[in-house]
């Protein structure tokens, strides 16, 4: 489907790990749209898995009867996406850094460090569970930053 | 990045060596998949095990949790676990949270096996 430039879509889907394909695939047939490079649909296809991910499990515990609210807006420079659980949301300031060399053979924690490292910009509401991302094209070589 | 692909694993042994050969995408939906498949593994007692990541094209945090638990397991049991074939995108990763510090990593599933059964 065509999308208008610089118009918010909105997706709503309960609490369930299968729901994130679904919103997975509408963004990315979205991004052909766009001027992103596949590094970039890379990237955004990464951080947004974790960013569901995150308000699936944590912010809403996996509960079915929660939704998680996502929204997107393709702009000419690249493409916006939030993502809202129903939970109370997180201190984001004060997460451990999952490359400390304590705690890398931990098998979790790495979501919102992928999420700042893969995106150009990343910011969260004051509750802690909303996170607003852009993706801007070819600033691929920040990823190793 | 190609339209979204199914994670495909394939296992098969190669002497004392069992290959976990996969491809295609590991977001979350794909990762309790690839769990279960190493976990599938440890619990048949394999003790030299490669995953092959060549043909992945994405890895989210928790394809990554899974090979990390399923690392620990092996280990445990006085196994190794090792991965091969990791390049471009997958390899950023790999180093952008340092896991490249704690795996052992190599070029190719030929390589990797020689290592482990040497």
């Amino acid at each position: 489907m065509p999308f208008k430039k610089n118009a918010w879509y909105s997706i709503d889907i309960p609490s369930a790990s299968e729901e994130i394909l679904e919103v997975e695939e509408s963004i990315i047939e979205a991004l052909t749209q766009t001027v992103l490079t596949n590094s970039d649909v890379f990237a955004v296809r990464l951080a947004l898995d974790e960013a569901l991910a995150n308000a699936i499990k944590h912010g809403n515990c996996a509960d079915p009867g929660k939704k998680v609210c996502i929204r997107f807006r393709l702009e000419d420079e690249g493409i916006t996406i939030s993502v809202r659980d129903e939970g109370c949301g997180f201190d984001y300031r004060n997460i451990p850094d999952p490359t400390a060399d304590d705690r890398l053979e931990l098998p979790c924690g790495r979501g919102l460090l992928l999420m700042k490292s893969y995106m150009d910009k990343i910011s969260f509401n004051d509750a802690g569970n909303e996170v607003t991302m852009f993706k801007g094209r070819g600033n691929n070589d920040s990823c190793l930053q | 990045m190609s339209p979204i692909k199914p994670l495909e694993i394939e296992s098969k042994q190669e002497g004392p060596a069992t290959i976990l050969t996969l491809s295609g995408h590991i977001a979350t939906p794909e990762s309790q998949v690839l769990s279960e498949a190493l976990e599938r593994l440890v619990a048949d007692r394999a003790q030299k095990i490669v995953v092959d990541l060549y043909g992945v094209e994405l890895i989210t945090s928790d394809g990554l949790g899974a090979l990390i638990r399923a690392r620990k397991a092996v280990s445990e049991v006085g196994g190794t676990l090792v991965l091969s074939g990791i390049h471009g995108n997958i390899l950023d990763v790999f180093k952008m949270t340092r896991l490249d510090k704690i795996f052992s990593l190599y070029p190719s599933v030929d390589t990797a096996v020689e290592a482990i059964c040497r």
